[in-house]
């Protein structure tokens, strides 16, 4: 379950800094987060801490980095076909891995 | 290459010629070692007979019941016990013959509730591929770490190539027309799990280190330790029938090992040796607790006298240095053994990232090429002509032969013999005939028709799985989560090609009536 956790708050950290890279910001079309680059890259260092925090705590300390590290790259994949086909589903990956989290034995 | 160009352009022409040359062996060690995270899953799904598996020190009884019955006077037993993740029950004996060679066999892990299970390779032939090739000892590991290589320095040029490494991340535009999009794809996958290639490439390295470097094998050999104090060993004398260990007298030292051990960590590996000697010993061992790191000596033994029965007092683990110590965590890394459900679905997937960057990498190299090719009108066509094919038999081909081999597990009878041998036989024909239809069709038919052939035999495998192996379907419930993840992904994997088959030709019709349309104008 913790696992699936971290890996839901690794996605949303990346969202963040991706709505505040310049080739994506027009996606996210409200114009507070447009205007806000600097509060999104420390909001998704936040979550980034989360998810670190949530991957230490399921695998230890070694497990725990690679865990997190890990993440980086199905997130991070999982975020660019979104933002390619369907931008406004961006949260449908989080609650994906929400639902993994839900179901996952403990 | 001009000494006058720039350290960029001197890394794009390093990253393209260091990527190419052995790319496709590095696809092919990316597409299988991907698959061997999941080897002892493949290998459950490859005997279907193995549904039921008795608990570890049972199974081990029925291993050492059928050793004594199969090689009564072998001086080495082995047996490898099922696990948490693996149903195989493996046993193995050392052939009295000159040479000394081990003989194997697998033994129905329930007592009888199974049918014997059917002689595969399973997951262990795409392990073994991963770093074999297929190819004699040593040649496939040299050819391997060669491979490894050429990648870490595709992508040390790589990130000095790419100009706009985080401006352009999760980007992928796929409306764009020509080259864009593929090169889109090759640096999202490339870039978003960096790290993990980069670990990878290394470590694979750093495995091999004393293949490779024969004299840092000096410093990562574990100290050998002193004789350690043995407890009930005899004086050497002359061999007689009391020296030979049976699975009756292993039967107390197996009810003394749980009684030690109890209920966490399950015994993993037996190792009977110097049967029939007054030296004669049995080892059990079971697996380290989880940790990143990977060493084969942090395994923990208890190991008893043949003669008295008793234990032998254990030696103390060899001392590591430094050097052991980093190789261990590279190689912990590597194999992943560490790595829950969770992680190792991670790991699975950036290994399928890492095939795609490589493929993406190999067909980039050959649209370049063909623009070149358009524009100058000449030169360069047999190069082009060589990797284009070399593409298509690799990057639709291997996958295609990987089905192969899980067809030919369901359709070659169960109780064929050298059925293992057979399957692996299957792969080859299946990547030759793919070799062949990509050399004789046009190109652009090729990979149409390769991907659909992809589609339709990881799409239609479920359906010859319940065809074939449908006997099993009593015991499905125990194995639910195995069967119904292994048969979604295969699932998944036809429904990919499929797409990418559409895709195909989709644009070749939009290229055909382009085509058409430039050919009316006046």
């Amino acid at each position: 379950m913790i696992p699936w956790l971290s890996l839901a708050l690794n996605y949303l950290g990346l969202v963040a800094f991706a709505a505040a890279l310049e080739s994506h910001r027009h996606t996210f079309s409200r114009a507070a987060v447009r205007r806000r680059p600097g509060l999104l890259r420390v909001g998704g260092g936040a979550l980034q801490a989360a998810a670190l925090a949530l991957a230490f705590a399921a695998g230890g300390s070694g497990g725990g980095w690679v865990l997190w590290i890990a993440g980086w790259a199905p997130c991070g994949f999982a975020l660019t076909l979104v933002l390619a086909f369907r931008p406004r589903w961006w949260p449908a990956p989080a609650f994906v891995a929400l639902a993994l989290a839900a179901v996952a034995p403990p | 290459m001009s000494p006058h160009r720039s350290f960029r352009s001197a890394m794009t022409w390093l990253h393209t010629w260091s990527g190419l040359t052995l790319g496709w062996v590095l696809y092919a060690i990316f597409i299988t070692g991907t698959a061997a995270y999941f080897r002892p899953e493949i290998t459950a799904w490859m005997q279907p007979e193995t549904a039921a598996v008795a608990a570890p020190a049972d199974a081990a009884r029925l291993a050492l019941k059928r050793l004594q019955e199969v090689a009564p006077d072998s001086k080495r037993w082995l047996v490898s016990v099922p696990d948490d993740r693996s149903r195989e029950l493996k046993i193995f004996w050392e052939d009295n013959q000159p040479g000394k060679r081990f003989k194997s066999e697998n033994v129905d892990p329930s007592g009888g509730k199974n049918s014997p299970p059917r002689s595969t390779l399973g997951g262990e032939f795409f392990y073994r591929f991963h770093f074999q090739l297929m190819l004699p000892y040593p040649w496939g590991r040299w050819l391997a770490c060669a491979a490894a290589l050429f990648m870490l320095v595709a992508l040390i040029s790589g990130i000095v190539t790419h100009r706009r490494f985080f401006k352009d991340l999760f980007l992928l535009r796929l409306g764009r027309d020509g080259r864009r999009p593929w090169l889109d794809f090759h640096n999202v996958t490339a870039v978003l799990a960096l790290p993990f290639y980069l670990m990878i490439s290394y470590s694979a390295l750093v495995i091999f280190t004393p293949m490779l470097m024969p004299l840092a094998a000096k410093f990562l050999a574990p100290a050998k330790p002193a004789p350690a104090a043995v407890v009930g060993r005899e004086p050497a004398r002359a061999p007689d029938a009391a020296d030979w260990i049976t699975p009756d007298k292993l039967e107390a030292m197996l009810a003394r090992v749980g009684k030690t051990w109890g209920s966490g960590r399950s015994l993993k590996r037996i190792e009977v040796t110097q049967r029939g000697t007054p030296n004669a010993s049995a080892t059990f061992t079971r697996d380290a607790a989880p940790s990143v790191s990977y060493v084969f000596t942090d395994r923990e033994t208890l190991t008893f006298s043949g003669l008295t029965g008793l234990p032998l007092a254990s030696p103390e683990p060899p001392a590591k240095s430094i050097g052991m110590r980093i190789r261990g965590v590279f190689y912990g890394l590597h194999l992943a053994h560490f790595a829950g459900p969770v992680l190792r679905t991670l790991f699975f997937l950036m290994g399928t990232m890492g095939a795609a960057m490589v493929g993406t990498g190999l067909v980039l190299w050959t649209l370049k090429r063909k623009d070149r090719l358009t524009q100058s009108g000449h030169g360069g066509r047999f190069g082009y002509g060589v990797v284009s094919r070399l593409n298509i038999t690799t990057i639709t081909g291997l996958p295609i032969a990987c089905a192969g081999f899980l067809w030919a597990n369901r359709l070659i009878p169960v109780a064929h013999a050298g059925r293992a041998e057979l399957e692996t036989t299957c792969f080859l024909l299946v990547w030759g005939a793919a070799a062949l239809h990509a050399c004789i069709r046009p190109a652009h038919s090729a990979w149409k028709e390769q991907f659909i052939a992809a589609a339709f035999a990881f799409g239609a495998l479920p359906l010859v799985d319940l065809l074939t192996a449908g006997r099993q379907l009593d015991t499905w419930p125990r194995a639910e989560s195995l069967y119904v993840g292994f048969t979604a992904t295969l699932l998944l994997l036809g429904l990919l090609f499929g797409h990418g088959a559409r895709k195909l030709a989709a644009r070749q019709a939009q290229a055909a009536a382009g085509a058409a349309t430039k050919g009316e104008a006046p």
